[in-house]
């Protein structure tokens, strides 16, 4: 009998325990999951401008965060306009072009948890002196008339196996397609994410919402695909959502075609879990 | 199907209009000897069967050896060893294989491993066959139940310590086998231990070819032990360790690694037959089955796959057995069981990374049930036998991946499956004068659809070529069996005619899915299992045996016929054709010859979409002789003989990929008892 009087206190000490336990909710800083892949002071908006990101750049798309402070009073800032612009300065044979890739600025000017969400797609790697990629951060805070500038140098890795494709389309087009999910790919469903940015010129590469979308994935070891796959459509952005099954682990490629006004072009990307 | 069952009705009619004349008392049981198809093992005990020694050619025969003997069994041959028993046209799922009352389940998710593989003659009492619903005291099953009885140490025996020892050689496989057992027995306790040891190459077959892959190597060791309580009960303990390896699958594109199972159970049994509780038994047992696929010996693997699977039971039953209540005599059974089992697949291509998936998804099943029995006496020439059967049955995939795996196909495998199967049996038997009996019984019964036919990811199957799929939402199988048996018996003489039909709702069977691609290069497409809305199946079973010439000769003759369809009126795949053993025995002293006659008809019924094509009628011939002898205070035995005399070349019906059997396989054998 006293061993059930034993068991019912320690059964009431774990739940009260467990309770207490929530009760206090710890804010976590988010930028304890994230990586510091640079920092510098935006010039002419007295701010400190951090570029963070989930993992080391590598060439495909990037989630990257913008962490802003107050130059003066090292305060976090949460209102600001901040547009970013990934420059890649090359040099062939002696010959200097500069260009930009994809890019998404962050929509609002209020933070998110302190920070400001953007991405980019690295189209290239890093190349030592002939190909630098720089991280443009133009930072405009609440009051402020005109854009402060933060310059920052970046290295690109090769990603491996690649997460972007530039290609020529079927009507001349020259697109970049970046894959985004499932970052963590997984047996079963994913959620299967791209984007597809047209160049517009050298500067610019807006989303492209025009294409219609064939996913067929298979393991290449096999010959075989997966059933029940969704094609990805679009959803806004130039990104186009849909799902991806796995039946089983490995090399698995996942083909894509692009079809416009009865042209296909195709592309795949290869994974790996 | 009705046209078949018409025919049964027929043949059975004519049988019986011949029997009303004889309304004699009853004296003889000779019923309850035929109608407990129950084989007793050579050196345990006497047989009580008139046909026992035939289905048991020698004391090193296997089991499978035993079964393919018996009339209302077949087995779907894949190898040398590891054939998948067929109660009539029941096989897999549809049958229930146990180990003295304990629930068993392969951990193959080829069946490469059925419940036999993992036992041996020595280790057995008996094999005792119940068809249709008629041993669902085992548990759910619409096709029948092979209860496979371990060897009891014996209490007081005659001799403290006996043993039996056997070797032999088989000459199409350069086959050796040997036997071990040793029994020691007090007033207060009792032991016995046994021991074999089975070694076959490839075997010749009857057109003189090596047939590759057709070996194998595996021991027994199990140890029994019994304890006195008191004048009414006694306690046993049963260890079982069964190890085979390197097994060869010819019929299959890959072979077994290794097959292992570890039984244990613990048995409490009380016998008071002056009370109303006449007997009580109680077990508790557990065991556990590895087995691993094995093509790393195959030459032009496309990609080496490592396939190991698991399976792991528990279980528990009372039952008890009551006296006479007025009419009626009832017995009562509570058993409870859960299974897991567990299997995967690695491939590994040769330029890129393993590619791992989940062939079972660890699945757990947990099944309690209550059986009662009642025996109800109408007069001295005729009863009743009801038999009550309900399970509760709750499975349940627990891993993650297994969950996902599902996804994919479109399914939602986290929840839980619970059900509960229902199963009743009727049986009447009537006897018409001194030699004859009528026995008829029907009944429903309801199975649940295997771990394969569930939750199988992409299982390759060798004999139709397709990949196979589960299918969480599969019904039930169920089945209306109706069953007449006619027996005949005089002191040399008896006979034992028997029609059944059984017609099936849900009838689980694969269709090909359009629009999924396969896993397995080369295969030809996806099936998945599907519930169709019937089946049939109907047949009949003789079995003779006459003893003449002042009992120095005996002839045994089993026959036995299939006839089933699927609702389209199509043949069901997997049917035995027609076949017929006939034995005729000269025994004079310690002298015993004996030559047997196997004849198989055609069978050109065949289902085309599963891969089956038409099998040739073949006969073949066995002679054997047994001399025996005392040498001091041994008992020695010498046998020999030659199986498939005339070195044919041939195959069963039920032979996957149509491999050619083991040609004329001369054997010698040695026992000595002490």
């Amino acid at each position: 009998m006293k061993k059930i009087y034993l068991y019912i206190i320690a059964f009431a000490a774990i739940t009260t325990s467990s309770c207490q336990k929530d009760e206090n909710i710890e804010i976590v800083d988010p930028k304890n999951s994230l990586l510091k892949i640079s920092e510098t002071y935006a010039i002419g908006s007295a701010a400190k401008v951090e570029l963070w990101s989930n993992t080391e750049l590598s060439t495909g798309h990037q989630n990257l965060f913008i962490a802003l402070y107050d130059s003066v009073t090292n305060k976090a800032i949460s209102t600001a306009t901040v547009q970013i612009m990934p420059m890649m300065d090359m040099n062939i044979n002696g010959m200097k072009m500069s260009h930009s890739a994809p890019l998404e600025s962050p929509e609002s000017i209020n933070a998110i948890n302190t920070l400001f969400p953007c991405s980019a797609v690295f189209t290239m790697p890093s190349n030592g002196t002939d190909g630098i990629w720089r991280m443009k951060v133009m930072v405009k805070k609440e009051g402020q008339s005109k854009f402060g500038l933060a310059e920052m140098p970046i290295t690109v890795k090769q990603s491996n196996p690649e997460r972007v494709r530039n290609i020529t389309a079927a009507d001349g087009t020259k697109l970049t397609i970046a894959y985004i999910l499932p970052s963590k790919p997984k047996v079963g469903v994913n959620d299967f994410e791209i984007s597809i940015s047209r160049k517009q010129d050298m500067m610019t590469f807006p989303g492209d919402d025009s294409y219609t979308i064939v996913m067929t994935p298979e393991m290449p070891s096999m010959g075989h695909g997966s059933p029940n796959n969704v094609n990805p459509i679009h959803i806004k952005n130039g990104h186009y959502k849909g799902k991806v099954n796995f039946t089983m682990t490995g090399d698995w490629r996942i083909n894509l075609e692009l079809k416009k006004d009865g042209k296909t072009s195709s592309a795949f990307f290869d994974i790996l879990f | 199907m009705k046209s078949s069952f018409k025919a049964f009705l027929l043949i059975n009619g004519i049988l019986l209009t011949g029997t009303s004349a004889f309304a004699q008392q009853l004296k003889d049981t000779i019923f309850k000897r035929l109608e407990l198809k129950e084989v007793y093992i050579q050196g345990y005990a006497q047989s009580k069967h008139p046909g026992s020694a035939f289905y048991q050619s020698s004391s090193l025969s296997s089991i499978e050896d035993i079964l393919s003997k018996i009339e209302g069994v077949s087995l779907i041959r894949r190898g040398s060893i590891g054939m998948e028993p067929v109660l009539r046209a029941f096989s897999a799922g549809q049958i229930n294989i146990v180990i003295d009352g304990m629930k068993f389940f392969g951990a193959c998710t080829d069946k490469m491993d059925p419940v036999t593989i993992y036992t041996e003659p020595v280790n057995l009492k008996s094999i005792d066959i119940k068809y249709a619903g008629d041993g669902m005291a085992m548990g759910s099953s619409i096709g029948g139940t092979l209860n496979l009885k371990l060897a009891e140490a014996e209490l007081n025996a005659d001799k403290k310590l006996s043993g039996t020892v056997a070797s032999g050689y088989y000459s199409a496989a350069k086959a050796i086998q040997n036997i071990l057992a040793l029994d020691y027995s007090s007033e207060k306790w009792a032991m016995r231990a046994s021991g074999v040891y089975r070694k076959a190459g490839n075997y010749r077959n009857g057109s003189n070819q090596l047939v590759d892959f057709s070996q194998y190597e595996k021991t027994n060791a199990s140890i029994s032990g019994k304890y006195r309580i008191n004048e009414n009960s006694t306690i046993k303990a049963d260890l079982l360790l069964d190890d085979g390896w390197n097994i060869g699958y010819p019929a299959l594109p890959m072979d077994v690694g290794f097959a292992r199972a570890r039984i244990a159970a613990l048995t409490y049994k009380l016998s008071t037959p002056q009370k109303f509780l006449k007997n009580l038994e109680a077990k508790a047992y557990a065991n556990s089955i590895s087995h691993a696929m094995d093509d790393t010996r195959r030459p032009l693997v496309p990609i080496h796959m490592d396939m190991p699977g698991q399976s792991n039971t528990q279980g528990a039953f009372v039952q008890t057995q009551f006296g006479k209540l007025g009419r009626h005599t009832l017995n009562l059974k509570l058993d409870t069981y859960h299974n897991r089992v567990k299997a995967d697949m690695t491939m590994y291509p040769a330029n890129s990374a393993p590619m791992y998936m989940l062939t079972w998804p660890e699945n757990h099943q947990t099944v309690a049930g209550l059986y009662l029995q009642d025996l109800i006496s109408i007069d001295d020439k005729s009863h009743i036998d009801i038999k009550v059967r309900v399970d509760a049955a709750f499975s349940k995939i627990t891993d993650k991946m297994g969950i996902d795996q599902f996804a994919v196909l479109g399914y939602d495998v986290s929840k839980s499956s619970n059900g509960i199967l229902k199963n009743i049996n009727t049986g009447y038997t009537r006897y018409l004068g001194q030699r004859f009996t009528l026995y008829a019984s029907a009944g429903y019964n309801e199975r649940l659809p295997t771990t394969s036919e569930r939750y199988g990811f992409y299982l390759f199957n060798r004999m139709d070529n397709y990949d196979y799929i589960g299918n969480p939402d599969l019904k039930n199988e169920r089945a209306v069996n109706a069953e007449l048996n006619l027996l005949f018996s005089e002191n040399n003489f008896s006979f034992k005619l028997s029609g059944f039909s059984t017609y099936f709702q849900n009838y689980i069977i694969g269709k090909t899915i359009s629009g999924l691609s396969v896993m397995t290069t080369g295969a030809s497409g996806v099936r998945a299992y599907q519930n169709i809305q019937s089946a049939t199946i109907s047949g009949a079973e003789s079995s003779l045996n006459y003893q003449f010439a002042n009992r120095h000769l005996t002839l045994n003759n089993t026959l036995k016929w299939i006839y089933a369809n699927d609702n389209n009126h199509k043949p069901l795949p997997l049917i035995s054709p027609l076949k017929s053993i006939t034995s005729l025995r000269f025994v004079h002293g310690s002298f015993l010859i004996q030559a047997e006659n196997e004849i198989s008809s055609a069978q050109n019924r065949i289902n085309t979409e599963f891969g089956e094509r038409a099998s040739k009628a073949y006969s073949i011939q066995n002679v054997r002789g047994t001399y025996s002898f005392m040498m001091q205070k041994y008992n020695l035995d010498f046998s020999a003989g030659a199986e498939n005399l005339l070195d044919k070349a041939y195959y069963e019906h039920l032979d996957w990929g149509r491999m050619l059997r083991p040609g004329r396989n001369i054997y010698g054998m040695l026992t000595m008892k002490f």
